[in-house]
């Protein structure tokens, strides 16, 4: 579904991403995960079309993508959210799920004229996406007031009403309290088996990892150090070492 | 939602408001008065189309310069090319766009202040133009005789015959404004302006949103700037300056940049406060920067957010009110 290959990226004179190449394939749960300064957050940019690529390919569904701009990746069906509770503040929970259709939603110039036809298409998307995120009930208050637990649902309730064929969650429980991150973690799951969305998950909580993904990819300093299921890359002596050190590795 | 429906009270409003104006010749049967209503509602034009970009996340510092080249495309393509004016109208909005669209695909990649100083560079480099061009525009001395618009060979020469066609090119404006706010495009530029980041992720091109919202809101100006001149019959380097873009963005945020309320009530306000405090002689100015300062202080979302603020102090004093969503 998604091929990057040979991907690198510098900023001036530090190479953030060197030759990273994995594959996901529909219906995956990839996890990508590294220490702090792996360049996850970099390769994410870069496939999501905020970073152009120094070299290398992205491809998705069969086409190339590198260096599209992001709201036509997004228009593809390639979603991401983003590390912070990035969403309208100002805006009520459901304003900001309709603006997430924004990606499928066509309109023509008489769309000006019927503002509830158009509105009510849309709030009909949101409101589903919403009762799976449990923010059905909070649709009418402004995205603002809500607990910070409900914030980040908010997120990636928003990602998802566009429809993507493939989510990329950036960190989507950083910050959360175990309960929380549970909470989350079982929403996606039920996502996904429900529509079918593969998803991509960057995350510096191991356990979510773990428990989520079928396939893990590990960066650390820009390069791709394994590749596997959860129980292959734990048992990773290469792994261990770069998330523990050289001596734990030995240990 | 309740904001797609339409309220009976604000109709009524409406309905009074757009009487009170279409009868101010006959309620204030004085030329002054008359001419305070026609500036008010060119200032309306011109408030609605900065209103326009300021919706899509930008603020133009050169708004005067795209009223001034329409300006001069109207007084010129009028007098010497002989174009009736009111097409010469038409093409200064269209003038003034296309200006708009070509300079906004180059600078809206630009964020925040860069913006501002680059449109605000555009307004001095029209005005600084339309000085060293002289022997196109006149120079410093301007055009003088411009002709006045004719509908249907009706010459719109006194005070209160220009007054209706003011007004109705205002209203048609503020019509425009209110139905583009509500079209899914006008929710494109809300997004964009309140997160770019996530809106650009949701598969919108924000960077050509803004330049929509710039040309449209420019070609306004444009539209606005060459009936202002054809009002006057005179156009020179001083009409639109630096201070005119001062004086609608001021407008617009003393009225509010929420709705198309705001530049309304931005406009009413502050077209006549001018003349009011004149009676004051040299404390005008101060009186106008006070009542300013004091609007930035007390209601930074403009006048038009009273009444909501009012209504959502209320709301708060009486928890329990179903939320509206759950139907």
């Amino acid at each position: 579904m998604l091929q990057v290959s040979g991907l690198k990226r510098v900023f001036g004179g530090l190479v953030a991403v060197r030759d990273v190449s994995f594959e996901v394939r529909q219906g995956d749960f990839l996890g990508l995960i590294g220490p702090n300064g792996a360049g996850k957050t970099t390769v994410f940019n870069v496939v999501s079309g905020v970073l152009r690529p120094s070299a290398g390919s992205v491809r998705f569904l069969g086409q190339d993508i590198s260096g599209l701009p992001a709201n036509r990746i997004v228009r593809r069906g390639l979603s991401r959210t983003f590390q912070a509770a990035t969403l309208y503040p100002d805006a009520t929970v459901i304003e900001n799920a309709v603006r997430g259709t924004y990606a499928t939603a066509r309109f023509g110039l008489l769309d000006g004229l019927r503002p509830t036809k158009w509105r009510a298409e849309a709030e009909a998307i949101a409101f589903n996406v919403l009762d799976m995120f449990g923010l059905s009930r909070r649709a009418g208050i402004k995205a603002r007031e809500l607990a910070y637990g409900e914030q980040r649902r908010l997120g990636v309730a928003i990602a998802l009403a566009g429809q993507p064929k493939l989510l990329m969650l950036d960190e989507p429980v950083a910050g959360l309290n175990p309960e929380e991150a549970a909470e989350l973690g079982r929403v996606l799951q039920r996502v996904k088996a429900e529509r079918g969305v593969t998803m991509v998950l960057v995350e510096h909580h191991m356990r979510t990892v773990m428990g989520l993904c079928n396939r893990i990819v590990v960066l650390d300093h820009g390069t791709m150090i394994a590749e596997g299921t959860p129980a292959e890359i734990v048992a990773n002596p290469g792994v261990i070492e770069a998330y523990l050190g050289k001596d734990a590795a030995h240990a | 939602m309740t904001r797609t429906k339409i309220n009976p009270l604000r109709l009524g409003g409406i309905a009074i408001a757009v009487l009170a104006a279409v009868l101010l010749p006959w309620l204030a049967p004085n030329q002054f008065y008359i001419h305070l209503g026609t500036i008010g509602c060119l200032n309306l034009m011109f408030v609605l189309g900065l209103a326009i970009i300021s919706r899509a996340g930008q603020l133009s510092m050169g708004h005067a310069g795209f009223a001034l080249v329409g300006g001069y495309v109207s007084a010129l393509l009028s007098m010497r090319a002989g174009w009736p004016p009111l097409l010469g109208v038409l093409a200064a909005g269209l003038v003034a766009a296309a200006i708009a669209a070509l300079l906004g695909w180059i600078i809206l990649r630009l964020r925040g202040v860069y913006f501002v100083l680059v449109a605000f560079s555009f307004g001095q480099i029209a005005v600084l133009l339309a000085l060293d061009m002289s022997d196109i525009t006149g120079g410093a001395n301007g055009l003088v005789g411009v002709p006045p618009l004719s509908i249907f060979g009706y010459a719109l020469t006194s005070k209160p015959a220009f007054y209706p066609f003011a007004l109705a090119c205002a209203i048609a404006t503020l019509l425009f404004t209110w139905l583009l706010y509500r079209s899914p495009f006008g929710d494109r530029m809300a997004a964009t302006a309140e997160n770019q980041r996530l809106t650009e992720s949701s598969g919108v091109d924000t960077h050509l949103t803004q330049v929509i919202a710039f040309t449209i809101g420019s070609g306004i100006a444009g539209v606005a700037g060459a009936i202002t001149v054809h009002y006057f019959q005179f156009i020179s380097p001083d009409s639109f300056t630096f201070w005119e873009s001062v004086s609608y963005l001021t407008m617009l945020v003393v009225g509010g940049r929420a709705g198309v309320l705001g530049p309304v009530i931005g406009v009413l306000v502050l077209t006549p406060l001018p003349e009011m405090l004149r009676a004051t002689q040299g404390l005008q100015h101060i009186i106008y920067g006070g009542v300013l300062v004091l609007c930035l202080l007390f209601v930074p979302d403009g006048l038009s957010s009273i009444p909501r603020r009012l209504g959502a102090r209320r709301a708060a004093a009486m928890p329990g009110i179903p939320l509206p969503a759950e139907r």
